[in-house]
């Protein structure tokens, strides 16, 4: 029984059959298919070769996907080792595409759920192979019975990962790297379109965990600041704002009566360990205000579990593997800590919560420059609001200006936190080809023999 | 769920024989057949598409009417009844000639003569000579070879140097890469001769990007230093090869010097490409068929075949001309490329008088009588013939216009009554290939859906109607499923060898076809031997006895062409994966793979004009323009732009706005891929 996809650049000509077999094997629509193929160099610079990549589900032996799960959609069949997806138990958080380096979970946008390559486990019963790999016409796709420790894969546009990915992808042939042309050089070659063209996480689908995450850093800072400092806050209006914020979660997702499901993978997922903390949060929170105002343990305790919660947000985009999930001046948990030094006055709190903060978003755009959009205007506003313009209001005096300060450090976060949404990066085959296809093209091009 | 065996019958080299899966009268699936060892692997995105184009929401089921502009549903009674009246009232005056039947490539197989044969009943038509496709090719093979006819694709496997001269087989021929793959990994060497850098030059160690339209320059010049350097098989040549003395002595001034001004590849490249001629072989040449759609294109082929001849590639195991295998065609009682001509003693029944290639200009001009009234099978002229404009124009100047067809295409929009066709799934028939050697049942598997009819039921029902004496014959108008193997088995009658019941398992070789072509060293040409001197090139095309080099009509190296500032790009109308020809795109499973047209531009020349990546632009020239986007291709050779061909009118980028109604220098095919343009960004044209 085949338990890798094997796939061949050298023969593959991009036609597209793969893609329409799975669609019909598994009647997903015209349209609509577990299969993509992406080209390499697609403007044909005279730099690099052209070629295909045709990718689904690599039913990888540590399968990212299943683990950020936190409703438990994911299994791996155990006759045949196919990771699949259950539709019925998923929520649409999407969280699996994003951990994917290889863009396999898709998201149906008319059911709300993920959908994904299933390695055609009802055809391996028979004795089949998997529609793709039986139907391609040129032999470059297949499928066969590989150990998964032998497997190798290398090659431009294909993401090396730590997670065992099931398929062989043979190398590109050195003869097919590039052919002589007669055509003369053109003057300024046409450099790939950009990573505009890649699947991305938005502002605009995300939205609303921008508003989540940093009301649930408030709702944390505020409930701190009443423990160490004694603010006083209506606690009918803060358990308002508790449920307002559990609502903001459930936003995004495209089953929101499913959303209990979400608390299923505690073992694996920091999603279903942030919404466990948050809740248990803002319970304890409601049972210390309404039941024990007065208990130092408890408050502390809580508090405590708030930070957790916090840090399990930030958690949450490890998935992305793009730097540590703490070294970001969005961070939710050091939001959490400033806004706490803020609201209650703790001038050395909000000292090195903000000074933290400054630097990683000084670091990030520096990074950025050249590469992604760095928004003077918009930095401006986030460090000027959000970090220079509260410590001169609270030097010259705290108390008269504390609900400015509040304000504008807030409205600086705000612009932090949907920064970090519009830069979130998940890697994806056609952005690792972009990545390759430019590092090969800062090479000198080799000259033709003739 | 049933399985059956069939073969898809589109104009394509592949032919594929497929494994269909059909469940409550729906096909399911399209599986691969092995025993077709041309096309182990399964058919191509377009053969898995059937699924969705048998059963698609767009499909016509009904037979329509216009009226007012709009197409309502009519019954067959009313759709036959009006065809009656009005072929009635032509065949008494002006005569039954001025009926206009135009059937093109849409689906292969025999049993398209019944629509010839119910014309024939009928008393008369007019008709089209001449080809779309490759006929300059046939007809230079002819002379040269004296047959169209190549080895079994597998063979390309044993070659050690391929060159595929103006054909990007990884779209077109998908099946064919298979066993350049295998020739690769065993150590050949691919050169791929285009324009474009395209999917099949990826494969390639060598890409020589010409000019368009001087190929033959190329081939002459590689002769040129093969002769000189005395690197030509005079073995071969003494027992085989008729004219090359002569032949010698002309490629004597093609120097590489020279064909490196006239074709823009650079002289290196000329020595290179004959240096592989002179130290490899066996050698397959695999040209492909836009070549040879120039004014200047069958003494192009014959050039490039010469190659071969003088090198002794002809009639062994990997070597050969890779063109047209019609060793299949063996119920056809005229071969083509003769097929293609007029009769040289017209019968007076049958007109033969419209070019292919001048379709709208031809039609305007057929007098006594003019033609009133036209019908449609099996094409869709209107964006697939050269100039659009004039090809309206004399569909619309008719009074009656009748289409059959599965689809409203640009051409039956055009009709007055549009009657629902069937697809190959839907009646049997009996099919050849142009590629591999083998004969197939393109089997019935459903019943045609709906109110749709097989043609020869649509004439039977007609010929009742106008009670034509052949009406109750079922050898003519086969219609039943009976009727129909029956007219098979006849045809097959010849060939013990071809059962249907043998058919129906899979593919059968055909009886006395020749694994590795010319092997026997025959050629059927009136000296038996290769004629690379051809008396009846002179004789039947007034050209040069001698493959010498012209330019094409439109070159802008031609004195005779408008001015090179005028329309100096030339652009190129190849075939995409997506489609064959206008089939395909109208199906959402393909159309995803490309919805819109787009004009590839080289970035100098973009640049030049003020244009940039993803601006719309105006392509056009004095026979028309279309307006479309532009992708900027760093591979395109500059001075071309490339607009792939079979955009429907209604998708805004039918390239035969462009192209001029102008015939080759043999074979009555169509010099359509000679056209000069000029691009536009649409902001800055009027």
């Amino acid at each position: 029984m085949p338990t890798s996809f094997v796939f061949d650049p050298n023969r593959c000509t991009g036609c597209g059959a793969c893609r329409l077999a799975c669609s019909i094997e598994n009647g997903l629509g015209p349209e609509a298919s577990w299969r993509k193929i992406e080209t390499f160099n697609p403007r044909r610079h005279p730099g690099a070769p052209v070629f295909h990549l045709s990718l689904a589900c690599n039913h990888c032996t540590e399968p990212v996907c299943m683990h950020a799960c936190p409703a438990l959609a994911y299994s791996r069949d155990l006759a045949t080792g196919a990771v699949i997806l259950d539709e019925s138990k998923c929520i649409g958080c999407k969280y699996c595409s994003w951990a994917c380096p290889y863009d396999a979970p898709v998201y149906d946008d008319t059911r709300g759920v993920m959908s994904k390559c299933t390695f055609c486990n009802h055809r391996l019963a028979d004795g089949l192979k998997p529609a793709c790999a039986s139907l391609c016409p040129t032999g470059a796709l297949d499928a066969a019975d590989l150990p998964a420790e032998s497997l190798t894969s290398e090659l431009e546009g294909f993401t090396a990962t730590d997670i065992q990915p099931r398929i062989e992808i043979a190398p590109l042939k050195k003869t097919r790297s590039l052919p002589v042309m007669t055509a003369p050089q053109v003057q300024e070659p046409v450099a790939p379109p950009g990573a505009a063209s890649a699947s991305d996480i938005t502002l605009k689908a995300e939205w609303s965990l921008a508003a989540f995450t940093l009301s649930a850093a408030s709702l944390v800072a505020l409930f701190a600041g009443h423990v160490i400092a004694s603010i006083a806050f209506d606690p009918v209006a803060y358990v308002a704002g508790a449920g307002l914020t559990m609502g903001l979660a459930t936003l995004h997702l495209g089953r929101k009566t499913r959303a209990y499901r979400a608390i299923l993978n505690l073992r694996r997922s920091w999603l279903s360990r942030e919404v466990v903390s948050l809740s248990t949060f803002f319970a304890l929170a409601v049972g210390y205000l309404w039941m024990a105002p007065g208990d130092v343990w408890l408050g502390r305790v809580t508090a405590l579990v708030g930070f957790f919660a916090l840090l399990c947000a930030d958690y949450v985009y490890s998935v992305l593997r793009t730097g540590h999930p703490l070294g970001n001046s969005a961070s939710v948990l050091l939001t959490g800590l400033l806004l706490t030094g803020v609201f209650s006055g703790v001038v050395w709190l909000a000292a090195i919560a903000g000074f933290a903060k400054l630097s990683f978003y000084v670091v990030r755009k520096i990074d950025f420059m050249g590469r992604r959009p760095v928004r003077p205007v918009v930095s401006a506003a986030r460090a000027g609001l959000g970090l220079v313009l509260p410590p001169i209001l609270w030097l010259v005096d705290f108390e008269q200006f504390h609900v400015i300060i509040i304000a504008s450090v807030i409205a600086g976060e705000l612009v932090d936190r949907c920064e970090f949404y519009a830069d979130l990066e998940r890697s994806s085959p056609r952005r690792q080809m972009e990545t390759d296809l430019t590092k090969r093209l800062a090479e000198p091009v080799p000259q033709a023999a003739i | 769920m049933t399985t059956y065996t069939t073969a898809c019958p589109r104009n394509c080299y592949s032919t594929c024989t497929l494994r269909v899966q059909v469940e409550g009268g729906r096909i399911r699936r399209i599986e691969p057949h092995t025993d077709n060892r041309a096309t182990p692997g399964g058919a191509c995105l377009k053969g898995l598409s059937y699924v969705e184009r048998v059963h698609s929401p767009d499909r016509i089921l009904h037979p329509l009417r216009r009226a007012a502009g709009e197409f309502e549903r009519i019954s067959w009674d009313e759709a036959l009844g009006t065809i009656e009246e009005k072929l009635n009232e032509l065949k008494a005056d002006p005569g039954p000639q001025s009926v206009f039947y135009y059937s093109g490539s849409g689906t292969k197989g025999i049993m398209n003569i019944v629509g010839r044969n119910f014309w024939r009943c009928y008393g008369g038509i007019t008709a089209t000579y001449g080809d779309l496709c490759w006929p300059a090719g046939l007809e230079a093979t002819r002379l040269t070879l004296g047959e169209n006819k190549h080895s079994v694709p597998w063979d390309v496997a044993e070659a050690r140097l391929i060159v595929l001269w103006g054909k990007n087989a990884a779209e077109t021929n998908i099946h064919q890469m298979v066993f350049i793959d295998q020739a690769l990994d065993a150590g050949a060497k691919l050169v791929v001769i285009d324009p474009r850098r395209t999917e099949t030059a990826e494969r390639a160690s060598l890409l020589i990007q010409p000019r368009p339209g001087t190929d033959g320059a190329l081939a002459l010049a590689v002769a040129h230093l093969l002769v000189k350097n005395d690197q030509v098989d005079h073995e071969f040549i003494e027992r085989h090869v008729l004219g090359y003395e002569k032949y010698a002595a002309m490629v004597e001034r093609y120097t590489p010097e020279w064909a490196a001004d006239v074709t823009d590849v650079p002289a290196p490249f000329i020595h290179e490409l004959a240096g592989l001629f002179a130290s490899i072989k066996p050698v397959t040449i695999s040209p492909g068929y836009g070549m040879q759609r120039f004014a200047n294109s069958g003494q192009t082929m014959r050039a490039m075949l010469a190659l071969l001849a003088i090198t002794g590639n002809i009639g062994a195991p990997g070597a050969g001309w890779v063109y047209a295998n019609l060793q299949s065609h063996i119920f056809d009682k005229v071969k083509d490329p003769f097929a293609f001509y007029p009769p040289e003693q017209p019968d007076g029944v049958v007109r033969v008088s419209v070019s292919t290639a001048r379709l709208g200009p031809d039609m305007l001009a057929q007098r006594d009588p003019s033609l009133r009234m036209a019908w449609v099978e099996r094409g869709n002229p209107v964006t697939q013939n050269p100039e659009t404009h004039t090809v309206l124009e004399a569909f619309r100047a008719l009074d009656f216009r009748v289409v059959v067809e599965q689809f409203m295409t640009d051409t039956a929009r055009e009709a007055d009554i549009v009657l629902p066709a069937k697809t190959m799934f839907e009646q049997s028939d009996v099919i050849g290939a142009y590629w591999h050697h083998y004969i197939q049942l393109k089997q019935k598997v459903i019943d045609p859906p709906g109110a749709a009819k097989p043609e020869s039921e649509i004439y039977r029902l007609l010929a009742e109607r106008l009670e034509l004496p052949e009406a109750s014959d079922p050898t003519v108008f086969p219609v039943s499923d009976d009727e129909v193997d029956a007219f098979l088995e006849r045809e097959l009658q010849p060939f013990p060898e071809l059962t249907l019941e043998r058919l129906k398992q899979g593919p059968v070789l055909t009886p006395g076809s020749e694994e590795v072509a010319f092997s026997d060293r025959r050629f059927p040409t009136p000296s038996g031997k290769i004629e690379l001197e051809s008396r009846e090139a002179h004789e039947r095309w007034g050209l040069d006895p001698l493959p010498g080099f012209t330019e094409p009509a439109e070159s802008i190296r031609n004195p005779e062409a408008p001015d090179p500032s005028t329309y100096p790009l030339h652009m190129l109308t190849p075939n995409t994966k997506n489609r064959i020809h206008s089939q395909f795109n109208n199906l959402r499973m393909i159309s995803q793979f490309g919805e819109k047209p787009i004009a590839f531009m080289h970035p100098d020349d973009a640049r030049s004009r003020g244009i940039a990546d993803g601006d719309r632009v105006r392509v056009f020239n004095d026979r028309g323009s279309i307006e479309i986007e532009v992708c900027l291709d760093n591979g395109l050779k500059p001075g071309c732009v490339c607009v792939t061909n079979g955009w429907w009118i209604s998708e805004g980028g039918t390239v035969n706005f462009l192209s001029p109604a102008r015939e080759t220098d043999m074979g009555f095919g169509a010099a359509f891929h000679e056209n000069r343009v000029e691009v536009k960004a649409a902001r800055d044209a009027d």
